[in-house]
């Protein structure tokens, strides 16, 4: 019964998928896809990448769910590091497209591509970390970014949340809230500007006590 | 186009659907003009450098609120049963199968030499297997455990010169030895971690990997590898049943009293690495460079 399938622990359930169960596979997505998406997008910064990537993990969970052991760790954690490893693949995937923006073409002689992109520099080709030392510094990053949003004022958090995490264009933010599209513009700017201000210039997050005051 | 037109596209763009990733990427003619643009001009590529970590910044921060689309999980689920299953092709499941193991390559499982090392094409990322032996002895694990330990308070000590980067805080700058060090606790105190020592060539003490199966974590520190040269860096690399893949890059700093501190942390890359019989390798990373540090890990 279906009530039944939706109390059974990750593992059985795992269990059954590899024997065919859809049933099985529709409460694990059911039950995980948020979090591995969040996971992927983190990385990827990017919506419709991110669900690739989830569908990507659930058809590995389904092929080969028999590779994932409870004694090890959680489902969740085993299913968002299958997500992080097939979202860095991407990024690298999209660093080599033709025509994309070359790492070189963007750090100038003096600065150090290696050092700028451990140090969290989404550059190669646009915003495609290809070093795996950027995984270190995603949670320092998150937690600055986090503290420099919550420090928006809520006019310019809304903006960007809209339009980043939501995927709507300037002119939709501007209808969905009832305001100019320039006011739109305006509250973009200023709320990028602040962000932009944890960083230093070599793309480092500067120490709390360094970012610099602004007007709000 | 010209400075003003590109540096309106990118402000517009960071704050839009995929951020700067998708910019840098387009294929449209706009998107390419910008790319061009930057390309040739030293101030724009140092504004798309600046605004690029906010991308990243705005991507690491999405919300915990962020949800995929509803109409996904119809797509996944029909992809799924749209493809034959592994049950469908093999003898009767049984009622308690068990966590399948890769199958091994046919190879031996420790390459005969080390010398003349290539780097072969990247293992296709896969899923995290399980890397150690989950019936271990307690003791071993243990014993692991102190091996691991030790080695990491030894490196740290021999790093206190480093001073005040080796006290990771939250401001401290990322990718500093202390986290590092830090990640590599973490691992350690996760237990049932994989470690390998790391060997020079003389047979002498040079490190330790330590990689966690649960997170798929991975982290090397060595204080004994000299100063690459100008231009080169240390590469991690993986050498299983003889094929050899890349796993990271290191990064190395001297230390006031004249030491080294070389380390790394990252994803494990296959997941699944630290399997017994894994070769970890750090060496230059340039043509006919031989290995300065091995260490093999353990069953």
């Amino acid at each position: 019964m279906t009530t039944d399938v939706e109390t059974v622990p990750d593992a059985e359930l795992v269990t059954a998928v590899t024997r065919g169960d859809t049933a099985a596979l529709t409460v694990l997505y059911d039950r995980h896809a948020s979090v591995v998406f969040r996971a992927a997008f983190r990385r990827l910064g990017d919506r419709q990448l991110a669900e690739e990537v989830v569908q990507d993990v659930w058809l590995t969970l389904w092929d080969r769910g028999g590779l994932f052991d409870a004694r090890q760790g959680s489902l969740p954690g085993w299913l968002c590091t299958i997500a992080r490893n097939r979202a860095t693949d991407r990024m690298r995937s999209l660093g080599r497209r033709p025509g994309a923006l070359p790492l070189s073409a963007v750090f100038a002689t003096d600065d150090d591509p290696d050092r700028a992109l451990a140090a969290g520099s989404l550059l190669a080709s646009g915003g495609s970390p290809s070093d795996p030392e950027l995984v270190v510094d995603e949670l320092a990053l998150r937690d600055t970014m986090t503290a420099a949003l919550a420090d928006l004022s809520t006019d310019e958090r809304t903006v960007l949340e809209l339009g980043y995490y939501g995927e709507l264009s300037q002119s939709e933010i501007a209808d969905r809230l009832g305001i100019p599209l320039g006011t739109v513009k305006t509250r973009t700017r200023r709320a990028l500007l602040r962000l932009r201000r944890v960083f230093a210039p070599n793309g480092e997050l500067l120490p709390a006590d360094e970012v610099p005051d602004g007007p709000r | 186009m010209d400075h003003a037109e590109v540096l309106e596209r990118i402000e517009a763009a960071i704050a839009g659907p995929g951020g700067l990733a998708r910019l840098g990427a387009d294929a449209s003619p706009e998107a390419v003009a910008v790319r061009e643009h930057i390309a040739g001009c030293p101030p724009c590529a140092a504004e798309w450098r600046a605004w690029s970590v906010v991308s990243l910044g705005l991507a690491a921060a999405a919300p915990d609120t962020i949800e995929p689309r509803p109409e996904l999980r119809e797509r996944v689920l029909a992809a799924a049963a749209a493809r034959p299953h592994p049950a469908a092709s093999v003898p009767a499941p049984t009622a308690t199968r068990a966590p399948v193991s890769p199958a091994p390559d046919p190879a031996p499982a420790i390459p005969p030499a080390r010398s003349g090392i290539r780097i072969g094409p990247r293992r296709q990322r896969d899923v995290p297997a399980t890397p150690l032996p989950a019936t271990a002895p307690a003791g071993l694990s243990f014993r692991w455990l102190l091996l691991g330990a030790a080695a990491v308070v030894v490196l740290l000590v021999a790093g206190m010169v480093v001073g005040r980067q080796l006290v990771s805080t939250p401001e401290a700058p990322r990718g500093d030895p202390g986290r590092i060090l830090a990640e590599a606790a973490t691992i350690l105190q996760g237990g049932g971690f994989g470690l390998a020592r790391l060997e020079t060539p003389e047979g002498e003490q040079g490190g330790v990997v330590v990689v966690s199966p649960g997170s798929g974590r991975l982290a090397v520190v060595s204080g004994v590898l000299a100063a690459p040269p100008e231009g080169e860096r240390y590469v991690c690399l993986l050498d299983r049943d003889g094929t050899v893949t890349q796993v990271g890059y290191m990064r190395w700093e001297a230390t006031p009293s004249g030491g080294s501190l070389a380390y790394w942390a990252g994803d494990a890359e296959p997941p699944d690495l630290g399997l017994p019989g894994d070769v970890f390798i750090v060496q230059l990373d340039s043509p006919g460079a031989q290995p300065a540090l091995t260490g093999e890990f353990q069953g």
